[in-house]
């Protein structure tokens, strides 16, 4: 697979997704948002939706988010709905397109939910073909997402962190890092989200994704749902804050899809993301811009946060990125967040 | 060990049929310590079950208040045991839905509900076609011989009739409509014709001549042929103020001189 493809162009900001109940507030008052991501699947008709959309795109940088490709199956994709993503993109000319490891159809059925796969030879060789398919059709690189997942399989022959790097090799597709998707995972099915993390190629990664999730208890199990249904939990900014210490910037998404607040909710958590990323890059400015001559010696110490207790998780993951140590414990059916 | 593509077959399978799949051991399930894999398949078959129930309801809200919400979540979940969608565009999920409910024994008492699904339907299809600048009716002066010619008529239009009074139900479930409707008062044919605006949807009632006439114009059908058939249906058929209504209305996009 070729690696020519266009430099992403979408700022590294805070973005928000875009939801049909927000659209008409965001038409009329274009709010501050660095840029907007839809779901491609919501677009592929010719609703007032995509109509607005596309005057939107004079507005805002766009992002197309597909969660329908099945680029995880393993009899290969819909050449159909491949060729009715390749129409959106030509049509609304996005930044930055994206999908999922993950697999939706079987037999020609869709479940509408996003499957994990058993991560092994087999499945790269097929996957990276698939990307590769959709990289050549679309003319551009993809970025493709980690998993929220709820199971895994004893045969798999490595890990999703693994595979994606793997897969970026293989294709020169890049990596969307949900980093939410990361902490459900971690908490689900028992491995380390900052070692995940650290098994990805930095350079691969194009955009993050933050979002709450939902903690349901059955019985004995505590699972974590990544309902996108509440705000960024304080573990996920921390995480987050951790990850963009460690990455830099990125474009990172406030996705909220259930349980829709305010629009002026959802800027806020973009607001914090921003806030994040600016602290994050002012610590992480590089020792040898310093020593070029006039400027001060930069910080290293933590953000002043004197005022008692952290205001907002966004606040105390900025605390704990710049000077704490972010400790997570699960315990008597609990799930607690220590900064220590 | 099962291949790639029937373990992902199969774990399809243990979703849908959870939790009285027989054979989840052979997908070798795993998850945290402690954790039981196979309960887990429970949350997707729940994702699949309340994302799809999610965008019934959504297509079909008047349906839904007819029935109780309850209801139609319980036939939701028939429906979708009775086929997946066949691809990831939620919005054309639902085309058989309102077949589905006809059939549903527990509704025979009621035609109107799955009748009220199909109108449902067709406004959702209409709202996924592109609204088209229209044409004024003075498109019409420069044709010589108006026999022949083809009326184009806006993509999103869609016809329907029932024998039930659906439009009146249909109406009288909008929000911020006040109405006293009962539905066995006015056991009554209709017909519709249904289109989109900009993000609004127009219903709006047909005669028998105006709806055989915009029939045939829709199969692109020469305006002469269109007007015979909407006469044969009724002998009062208007043409002139057919005209003025459906170029009033913005529903036409244009003019050809020769039907195909």
């Amino acid at each position: 697979m070729s690696r020519k493809f266009p430099v992403l162009s979408i700022p590294a900001s805070a973005g928000i997704g875009l939801r049909s109940a927000h659209v008409g507030q965001i038409v009329s008052e274009l709010p501050a948002a660095g840029w907007l991501e839809v779901h491609a699947e919501n677009y592929m008709g010719h609703s007032q939706h995509a109509e607005t959309l596309a005057r939107l795109r004079n507005h805002y940088p766009i992002s197309i988010h597909g969660v329908g490709l099945s680029l995880g199956s393993m009899n290969g994709i819909d050449d159909a709905h491949l060729r009715r993503l390749a129409i959106v993109c030509e049509r609304f000319e996005p930044d930055l397109v994206s999908e999922h490891l993950a697999w939706s159809s079987s037999n020609g059925k869709y479940l509408n939910d996003l499957l994990p796969l058993r991560y092994d030879e087999n499945a790269l060789a097929i996957v990276s073909a698939n990307v590769s398919k959709v990289q050549d059709k679309l003319r551009r690189r993809i970025l493709i997402e980690n998993l929220s997942a709820y199971v895994a399989f004893a045969d798999s022959t490595m890990d999703e962190a693994e595979f994606l790097a793997a897969l970026a090799r293989n294709t020169g597709c890049g990596i969307l890092l949900d980093v939410n998707n990361v902490y459900v995972s971690a908490e689900n099915l028992g491995f380390d989200a900052w070692e995940f993390i650290g098994k990805l190629p930095v350079d691969a990664i194009g955009e993050i994704h933050l979002a709450g999730h939902a903690v349901n208890k059955t019985g004995g199990d505590v699972v974590l749902i990544d309902d996108h249904g509440s705000r960024v939990p304080a573990c996920v900014w921390a995480l987050y804050a951790r990850t963009i210490s460690r990455i830099g910037r990125r474009p990172t998404l406030i996705e909220w899809d259930s349980a829709l607040p305010a629009l002026d909710v959802l800027l806020g958590e973009a607001m914090w993301a921003d806030m994040l990323m600016a602290s994050t890059a002012f610590q992480r400015r590089p020792p040898a811009f310093a020593a070029a001559g006039s400027q001060p010696e930069i910080s290293r110490a933590p953000l002043d946060l004197s005022t008692g207790a952290p205001l907002m998780p966004a606040l105390a993951a900025c605390q704990a990125a710049n000077g704490g140590k972010f400790v997570h414990s699960m315990a008597k059916g609990r799930i607690g967040h220590v900064h220590a | 060990m099962f291949t790639p593509e029937i373990h992902q077959r199969e774990f399809a399978n243990a979703i849908l049929a959870h939790p009285h799949y027989g054979a989840a051991g052979d997908l070798r399930l795993s998850a945290r310590p402690g954790a039981n894999a196979t309960a887990r398949l429970g949350v997707y078959r729940n994702n699949t079950y309340a994302s799809l129930t999610a965008a019934l309801l959504a297509t079909f809200p008047v349906t839904a208040k007819l029935v109780d919400e309850r209801f139609l979540r319980y036939a939701a979940a028939a429906f979708i045991d009775s086929g997946l969608p066949d691809e990831p565009r939620l919005s054309r999920f639902g085309s058989r839905f309102p077949k589905f409910l006809a059939g549903l024994g527990s509704l025979k008492s009621m035609p109107f509900v799955a009748e009220t699904a199909r109108l449902e339907w067709r406004i959702a299809e209409s709202l996924e076609e592109p609204a088209l600048i229209s044409q004024p009716v003075t498109v019409l002066s420069w044709l010589d011989e108006p026999d022949g010619a083809a009326i184009a008529l806006q993509p999103s239009l869609r016809l329907f009739a029932s024998r039930w009074p659906v439009l009146k139900i249909w109406s009288a479930h909008q929000d911020g409509v006040e109405s006293d409707f009962v539905a066995e008062r006015l056991l009554r044919p209709e017909r519709a014709a249904i289109w989109r605006t900009g993000g609004a949807i127009r219903v709006v009632a047909l005669d028998a001549g105006d709806s055989r006439f915009l029939r045939m114009l829709s199969l692109g059908r020469p305006l002469g042929r269109a007007v015979a058939c909407a006469h044969a249906i009724d002998p009062m058929f208007d043409l002139a103020g057919a005209l003025a209504r459906i170029f009033g209305c913005g529903l036409v996009t244009g003019v050809s001189r020769k039907a195909n």
